[in-house]
């Protein structure tokens, strides 16, 4: 079991300005090769470092893919099993190379009520040894109140989804 | 210099930038995964990740709150991706996705930005559908990689028995024109 907080945590015990726990990997070779495996993405870039390099990036590197998942478990790690990712934003900005340590942190940008459920937004940044700074994430999470299930909130909860997709805009992705 | 070991079946169609702007509007059909969302691909997923959660583990273990067994939101591109070899082609199956098969002067892909809303879990033992939109094609663009076009596709993911959308995400990815690093050849 993971030494990280998997409880249930309730919206009402949040507050902007939170901080999670910080989140090391090692992202060896092997995990890379891992990545491309278990996620089927035989972008060649992702397990031929000559293709990498001729894409300009000095050796193969993780994909999009482990990247949701990394930050998807970083903030659900924190926001308890119960939550539910209404939302992820993510923006890359230099691959993850096989063999990189990185750390992801992150904290809690607002909380709100919408459609009458509780709604958290956090926002993450995901960086390497020497500062490089691999991507930023924005999610938008459901967390509890009290004793509520998500099936109980089912409808509400694919409203805020609407909303959030209706928001994001498809241009504007910068150079 | 070692030789290229370039042997693969990812080759990305080249073509100007009216070619590509044609494109524009453009709708895959509606296309179905190849297998249902199953645990044996989440756990791999999971150790990739080294995510401990337990409704992925033990998928009964969730539905008391789901109502369903899910899976990780992180998979939903996976549960669309193609098999790499088909028995009656002896090749991987064709890829569905538009941004690397749309005509453009580069012939290199990088991914960049994700936006993606989910209306409920991904339910665990569902074949998923998903269609995909061409929304966007930006001017051409100086980066950091080379030359190149910033493409955005809308997919709308759908589960095998209900015809309202599940998730739905915005990909935005570089169509560059590779420049290699000073004095490596390329």
């Amino acid at each position: 079991m993971s030494p990280r907080n998997h409880a249930r945590r309730l919206w009402a015990s949040v507050s902007p300005g939170d901080e999670l726990p910080a989140l090391t990997m090692t992202v060896s070779y092997e995990k890379v090769i891992l990545n491309t495996a278990v996620t089927w993405d035989y972008m060649p870039g992702h397990f031929d470092p000559d293709y990498a390099r001729s894409q300009g990036v000095p050796t193969i590197y993780a994909n999009t893919i482990f990247l949701q998942g990394l930050t998807d478990r970083f903030v659900v790690d924190w926001a308890g099993r119960d939550s539910f990712i209404v939302h992820r934003g993510l923006s890359m900005m230099q691959p993850i190379l096989a063999g990189a340590v990185v750390t992801a942190h992150g904290s809690i940008t607002d909380v709100r009520s919408e459609e009458g459920v509780g709604i958290v937004e956090l926002e993450s940044v995901v960086s390497g040894e020497q500062g490089v700074k691999h991507c930023v994430s924005r999610h938008t999470l459901w967390l509890p109140q009290a004793e509520e299930k998500f099936d109980d909130v089912r409808q509400r909860i694919r409203l805020v989804a609407e909303s959030s997709s209706a928001a994001a805009s498809p241009k504007g992705a910068g150079t | 210099m070692t030789e290229p070991s370039h042997q693969h079946d990812y080759e990305v169609p080249t073509g100007s930038e009216a070619e590509g702007r044609a494109w524009l509007g453009r709708s895959t059909e509606m296309f179905t995964a190849e297998h249902p969302t199953n645990t044996a691909m989440v756990k791999h997923y999971c150790a990739l990740t080294e995510d401990a959660n337990t409704h992925y583990w033990d998928p009964p273990s969730g539905v008391p709150h789901w109502g369903t067994e899910v899976t990780p939101p992180g998979m939903l591109t996976t549960w669309l991706m193609p098999i790499r070899w088909n028995p009656s082609s002896g090749r991987p199956s064709a890829s569905r996705w538009l941004a690397p098969r749309m005509p453009l002067p580069g012939d290199r892909v990088i991914n960049v930005r994700t936006e993606t809303s989910f209306r409920s879990p991904i339910p665990l033992g569902r074949t998923l559908r998903a269609q995909e939109e061409l929304v966007d094609v930006s001017p051409r663009r100086e980066t950091r990689l080379g030359p190149g076009y910033f493409v955005t596709t809308l997919v709308r993911y759908f589960t095998d028995d209900d015809e309202e959308v599940v998730a739905e995400s915005y990909n935005t990815l570089l169509r560059y024109e590779s420049v290699a690093p000073e004095g490596e050849d390329e």
